[in-house]
């Protein structure tokens, strides 16, 4: 009986080994670049599109006795009070070399009569002129911008905006 | 009773490992560069290219906050018999050499210098449709990306 199963498996492997048989190479190239992506995690007002990087901040209707959501408003002069909060954002790098970015903002249309536009811990005033860096040699990931916003008129005044960031490995 | 065991073991050795370097018993390998984008010289040959071009996590999607990311691409191949054998066949595939930058997965083994069987029951004549998964370290250097896929087949 261990006889007869001997053969039998043998006789298999002699089979198998009887096939046709083929080779093939595939050769996979590329470069591999680095990149950097930023998203915007919180903002003041009613905030939506966290995550990505195209988020809204609706301010909605607010005074300097009554600021929106997440500002903290300061008086500043009879007609003048400053609003003061952060924006979230995450800056991360894939496949870069540098351990640091450089952050720039721009507007997207001309700030409105009687605002001011400020970010960064040095408050630096961003127009829609051109870009500015508001943020230098910052580490990657996750940091709260300040963003200051100067109201400075006896008027009301409509806003509709976007800042925008750029993030630049150094 | 004993020594029974140790032939099957023997036996599903044979039957599980790749062949040998002899090529060209009937069956041939090729790749179809209609059905992967990025082939290139592939038709009717053995030895093909894939250029993935310059890529990045940004391109492949990589999330905001990944340790890594990975290329995805689809390999379409063929198995061809000049004997008109139909099949079926067992393919095996491994990598020339380590690749310490990344890891690359097929149908989503890990590949390894030691062959893998990815099929074992693949039809002969008819386009075979496999995924190559290429996981890139987010804190890799960037440069230039090569890693050699050695494909091996046997009718059984």
């Amino acid at each position: 009986m261990k006889k007869l199963a001997l053969l039998t498996l043998l006789a298999a492997s002699s089979a198998m080994a009887a096939g046709e048989t083929a080779s093939a190479t595939l050769t996979v190239t590329g470069t591999v670049s680095g990149a950097l992506s930023i998203t915007i995690d919180s903002a003041p007002g009613t905030f939506s599109g966290g995550g990505t990087n195209a988020a809204t901040s609706d301010l909605g209707t607010f005074t300097q006795f009554a600021p929106p959501a997440g500002f903290v408003a300061t008086p500043s002069g009879p007609s003048s009070f400053a609003l003061n909060g952060t924006i979230g954002i995450t800056v991360n790098a894939t496949n870069v070399v540098s351990a640091s970015y450089d952050l720039t903002a721009i507007l997207g249309n001309p700030a409105e009569t009687g605002l001011t536009y400020k970010l960064g811990a040095g408050a630096i005033t961003v127009t829609n002129a051109a870009p500015v860096t508001v943020a230098a040699a910052h580490a990657y990931g996750a940091f709260g911008l300040p963003w200051e916003l100067d109201v400075n008129s006896t008027n009301s005044i409509a806003i509709n905006n976007s800042i925008n960031l750029v993030a630049t490995a150094n | 009773m004993s020594a029974l065991t140790g032939l099957l073991l023997a036996g599903s050795m044979l039957l599980a490992s790749p062949p040998g370097p002899v090529n060209g018993h009937g069956l041939t390998i090729t790749f179809d560069s209609q059905g992967s984008p990025g082939m290139v010289g592939s038709e009717a040959t053995s030895d093909a290219m894939l250029d993935l071009g310059s890529v990045s996590g940004t391109s492949e999607g990589a999330g905001p906050r990944t340790r890594a990311w990975t290329i995805r691409r689809s390999i379409v191949l063929r198995l061809r018999s000049d004997t008109g054998v139909r099949g079926p066949a067992r393919i095996w595939v491994s990598l020339a050499s380590d690749t310490p930058r990344v890891r690359v997965r097929l149908d989503g083994r890990v590949l390894s210098t030691a062959p893998q069987l990815i099929s074992p029951n693949a039809p002969v004549g008819r386009p075979l449709s496999h995924n190559l998964e290429i996981e890139v370290s987010s804190n890799a250097a960037p440069g230039p990306l090569e890693t050699i896929l050695n494909w091996s087949a046997e009718t059984l």
